[in-house]
């Protein structure tokens, strides 16, 4: 049976209200509305940078001029309502009409090929540029013609001052527009698509023509139901990472110019820049000073650009929307009025069986033999494990006794034990020890680790799981969802205990790591397991010194500075781990006086190795240490 | 002569016929043979250099080495001995290498390749003899065009031979490790990027191989395809091989790709042109019901077994179709496989040249 999670937004992009059903409008209030308010979201270059499956693409095909038509077609529908208010924020509608025409190009495929012709640098990029400007001009007449409006009803506003530039590209009218760019499509065309590229002498006329239409085009005016509508156009470059360094520089070059009145964005995956920029959260490489480049260009970084809490509680919010959404696409669902996957995950947490929980006893009670803990410290600390069970309304034994252990081993380390004493003497603690959330997350991780109780439940722990990515929180979400279903079909109940939640997320993350398929995965691999397993290690210390356990290594800042220049082979790996969701990087995070980088590992990564989704628990390691476990077999 | 189907009928030898072949054609004393074969890690890559060089034949060998970055240590070592081996039967021999991959990940196989062939005297080459067993699909398929395009305009007098060494367990345990930019394969554009084909109707037949789905993902994500046509090897050696591969894209049948079950195309694994058959059938289909609403389009995406990639580089050759892939960075090859340990049946076809009738119409 179809099961909608296990598709991508984009797969919905050809039909417009199939896509618009679908998407949540809670990445446009968080990425856009703040530069658009501020004016720098259509009159100078937008770069939007993000890991694949982010959702760049699905953003900006909300301002495509079809879906926004559509859109507005729908008002009344109460589920746009929130996309149009959102878009309306981030100015691409006005007074309940659209200000835009955009269109998205994808650069992948051939772009790229340009830079292999043997000609000179500079007519490789003016071929792409022109092949870039006629297709826009060719998909902001499909987009309008899209929509009804006939290229009768289509005129471009030009600047006064490009007469002949304006010749050039056909004229004013849309039908002129069209064929010129057409014309100049096909001759790039034949030399890109060929075997062998022709001779620069022999190069087509109308390919190397000064077509340059973003230099003369300063809106559209159409007549849409009866009225005329002056919008600006939008254009937007997807997949930029598909072109060459050298490109994508002349690229931005040219989009920087201030004078263009055409609206632009370039939409890049986090790999297309140098493994620099990627390592060091440089913005991209560009010689001017940082003014003048926030002058020409507004960047947009879909990850890791602001706090991270915010960002973890801006993704659960819009995880939970979309989920809603697409769990209402399904038929078994939408006929129960099912529609939040929150209510199908609950967060009561499982209890170990009898004969385990009676192993676990005994294995707590070796432990405070050993540590030497009197009774009356046991019941000091059975009242602290209380209080906080009950502010928290868990009732688990097995978390309790978990608690204690963890307390034993702390209380090991925090008295001066007597040579001659007794061992039920109460010796004084160094620090009072208390129970707090941190403790109990130390003692579930060894506990499932020991015991297999379940970790991973509930739509939180699923959200945070997705390292803020839709399409990883798609993919772990689809087999809860399937399950849910067969649930229903079977006329059993649509919840999911907590020990299935984790059994299934936990298997459908190794089989997402089994399947990774990129560059440098296998060397990705090794460092992540690697890294992983030195953390499982550190979280399985009985004292739970990092609380929940270690999920990163941490290098010193300034040489982690360095990886690109010294070791690039592992720049490179740790590139494509962070482009693929494998690690997440944290640069200058201080901690005893030092500034580290740290190196997390994904969340499903920590869903596969059973480490704690909560941050900021890391390793002290060097660069070569992550060459070693890269070099390992 | 009908020429809807250019290569219906097809001269092709397989098994024992082959040697025959060799011996009655290619070893005759007026011929001379261009053999460009694959210097790499796969297994098959002497095979039939050795058929070649056991016959009396005045042959030049042409030995391409396609580099990826990283290779492991054992693949580098296989295709070193291959190599050795290959270059010790030729008296005549060259190797030439090819980056896969520029600096950046861009993927440029396709084009130094054909830098590569063009660098190559042909004068007074009667047949050229092109073994794709140990060469990737990217490097393959702008090749044969390349020959094809040149013998088509009388720039090139030649025959064109393609041989094959079948061994689908083979390519079953040589997985891809893929790139992660989709794009066309040189040459194999098919117009389908041009804003005209936007409304034409596009069915995307991937060939499925195991390891794969994330691959083929990207490649439709890439595609964006109306309908999708699965690939699917039958018959086969291993007669379940086709059922063990529907059931690991199962997810993708059911609800990212759709596909119903009577939309999965059946090829036989051993011959070539069963696929190629299919596929201009499937196009000739198609044309007449989608030319009223901007046209029909085939995108091929070969993976997997060379011998029905085969069968599409013929079709896409044809009909012009695209070919979207997804190049891979590396392999991974089953520690088990012995140099020499292969079961091998080598098939060849006679793409161009004499075996035809004079006046066929260029691609």
């Amino acid at each position: 049976m179809a099961n909608p999670f296990e598709k991508r937004a984009t797969e919905y992009l050809r039909d417009d209200e199939a896509f618009l059903a679908l998407v949540t409008p809670e990445p446009l209030v968080t990425f856009f509305k703040t530069p658009a308010r501020e004016e720098r979201l259509y009159d100078r270059l937008s770069v939007i940078i993000g890991t694949p499956g982010s959702g760049k693409t699905t953003l900006a095909r909300l301002f495509e001029f079809t879906a926004l038509s559509t859109l507005l077609g729908n008002r009344e529908m109460t589920n746009y309502r929130p996309l149009i208010d959102a878009l309306t924020g981030c100015g691409a509608i006005e007074e309940g009409r659209p200000t835009l025409v955009g269109a998205r190009l994808p650069l992948q495929a051939e772009y790229r090929d340009f830079w292999e012709f043997e000609y000179p640098d500079e007519l490789k990029t003016g071929l792409m540029i022109e092949l870039l400007q006629a297709r826009s001009v060719l998909a902001w007449l499909r987009n309008v013609e899209a929509v009804g409006v006939p290229l009768e009803d289509v005129t471009i506003v030009a600047r006064s001052d490009a007469d002949a530039a304006l010749t050039e590209i056909g004229g004013t009218e849309g039908r002129d527009l069209r064929e010129r760019a057409r014309v100049v499509e096909r001759a790039i065309y034949r030399i890109s698509a060929a075997l062998l590229p022709p001779d620069v002498g022999s190069i087509d006329r109308e390919a190397s023509a000064a077509y340059r239409p973003f230099d003369v085009i300063e809106a559209f005016r159409i007549r849409l139901r009866g009225e005329t509508l002056e919008l600006r156009p939008l254009v937007i470059f997807d997949d930029a990472h598909s072109l060459h360094p050298s490109q994508l520089v002349a690229l931005r070059r040219w989009l920087s110019q201030r004078e263009l009145k055409v609206s632009r964005w370039v939409l890049t995956r986090l790999d297309a820049l140098t493994p620099s920029d990627v390592l060091l959260g440089d913005t991209p490489d560009f010689e001017e000073s940082a003014l003048k480049r926030s002058r020409e260009m507004t960047v947009i970084w879909m990850q890791g650009g602001e706090s991270r809490r915010k960002q973890r509680r801006a993704f659960r919010t819009m995880a939970k929307d979309m989920a809603g959404r697409y769990l209402t696409q399904m038929e078994v669902f939408r006929r129960r009025r099912l529609s939040s996957l929150g209510d199908l995950l609950p967060t009561v947490a499982a209890e170990l069986p009898a004969g385990k929980r009676q192993q676990l006893r005994k294995e707590v009670d070796v432990v405070q033999r050993g540590r030497g803990v009197p009774r009356a410290r046991r019941v000091e600390f059975e009242k602290l494990i209380d209080d906080y069970l009950a502010n928290t309304g868990e009732t688990s034994e097995a978390l309790r006794l978990g608690i204690l252990s963890v307390l034993f081993e702390r209380h090991a380390s925090r008295v001066q034990p007597s040579l001659f004493g007794d061992d039920e003497e109460m010796l004084e603690l160094s620090r009072p020890l208390k129970v707090d959330s941190g403790v109990a997350d130390g003692a579930r991780i060894h506990l499932l680790h020991k015991y297999e109780l379940p970790y991973f439940f509930g739509i939180d722990t699923l959200s945070d799981a997705s390292t803020e990515n839709a399409e990883q929180f798609l993919q772990l979400s689809a087999r809860l969802v399937s399950q849910s279903e067969t649930q229903l079909i079977r006329g059993k109940s649509a919840t999911l205990p907590s020990g299935l939640q984790h059994k299934l997320l936990r298997e459908r993350a190794t089989q997402m790591v089994d399947e990774w398929n990129f560059p440098q995965c296998r060397f990705v691999r090794r460092i992540a397991d690697g890294i992983a397993a030195e953390c499982v290690a550190k979280s399985l210390e009985g004292n739970a010194s990092l609380r929940g356990g270690a999920t990163a290594f941490g290098i010193p800042q300034d040489e982690f500075d360095n990886i690109p220049k010294d070791l690039p082979h592992l720049a490179q790996a740790l590139q494509f781990g962070v482009a693929y969701n494998a690690f997440v990087l944290v640069p200058n995070h201080s901690t005893k006086k030092t500034l580290w980088c740290l190196i997390e590992l994904g969340g499903v990564l920590r869903l596969h190795h059973g480490l704690t989704l909560r941050r900021g628990g890391f390793l002290e390691r060097r660069s070569h240490d992550l060459v070693r476990l890269m070099d390992e077999r | 002569m009908d020429y809807r189907s250019r290569w219906d009928p097809c001269v092709a030898h397989s098994g024992d016929d082959f040697d025959e072949f060799l011996t009655g054609y290619l070893a005759q004393p007026d011929r001379i043979a261009l053999f460009i074969a694959g210097a790499g890690f796969d297994p098959r890559s002497c095979t039939v250099a050795d058929r070649i060089a056991n016959k009396t034949i005045t042959v030049r060998a042409l030995l391409l080495r396609e580099n990826r970055p990283n290779p492991s240590q054992d693949q580098s070592e296989r295709a070193a001995k291959n190599t050795r081996e290959i270059l010790s039967k030729f008296i005549n021999s060259n190797v030439e290498t090819i980056e896969i991959f520029e600096q950046d990940g861009a993927v440029v196989g396709g084009r130094n390749t054909i830098n590569v062939l063009r660098r190559q005297s042909l004068d007074g080459v009667t047949d050229v003899v092109v073994d794709i067993s140990a060469l990737s699909v990217g490097t393959v398929y702008p090749m044969i065009r390349y020959f094809v395009e040149l013998i088509g305009r009388n720039e090139l007098q030649t025959n064109l031979h393609v041989v094959v060494v079948h061994d689908p367990l083979l390519d079953d345990r040589i997985r891809e490790i893929s790139g992660d930019v989709p794009g066309y394969i040189h040459g194999f554009r098919g117009q389908s990027t041009l804003s005209e084909a936007n409304d034409a109707a596009r069915l995307w037949l991937p060939q499925l191989a195991s390891g794969m789905r994330s691959a083929l993902a990207r490649l439709f994500d890439f595609v964006e395809p109306h309908d999708t046509c699965p690939i699917l090897p039958f018959p086969a050696i291993d007669p379940r091989f086709g059922d063990e591969l529907a059931e690991e894209y199962l997810t993708e049948f059911e609800s990212t790709w759709s596909v119903d079950a009577r939309n999965i195309v059946y090829a036989d694994e051993g011959d070539p042109l069963d696929l190629y058959r299919t596929l201009i059938r499937l196009d000739d289909l198609r044309k007449p019901v989608f030319s009223e609403t901007g046209g029909s389009m085939l995108v091929l995406s070969p993976h997997g077994s060379k011998v029905m990639a085969l069968g599409a580089l013929m079709a896409a050759l044809e009909r012009n179709l695209p070919v979207a892939y997804l190049e891979s960075v590396g392999y991974v090859m089953a520690e088990d496989i012995a140099c020499t340990d292969v079961q091998q049946s080598v098939l060849h076809f006679w793409l161009e040249g004499e075996a035809y009738p004079q006046g066929r119409p260029a691609i």
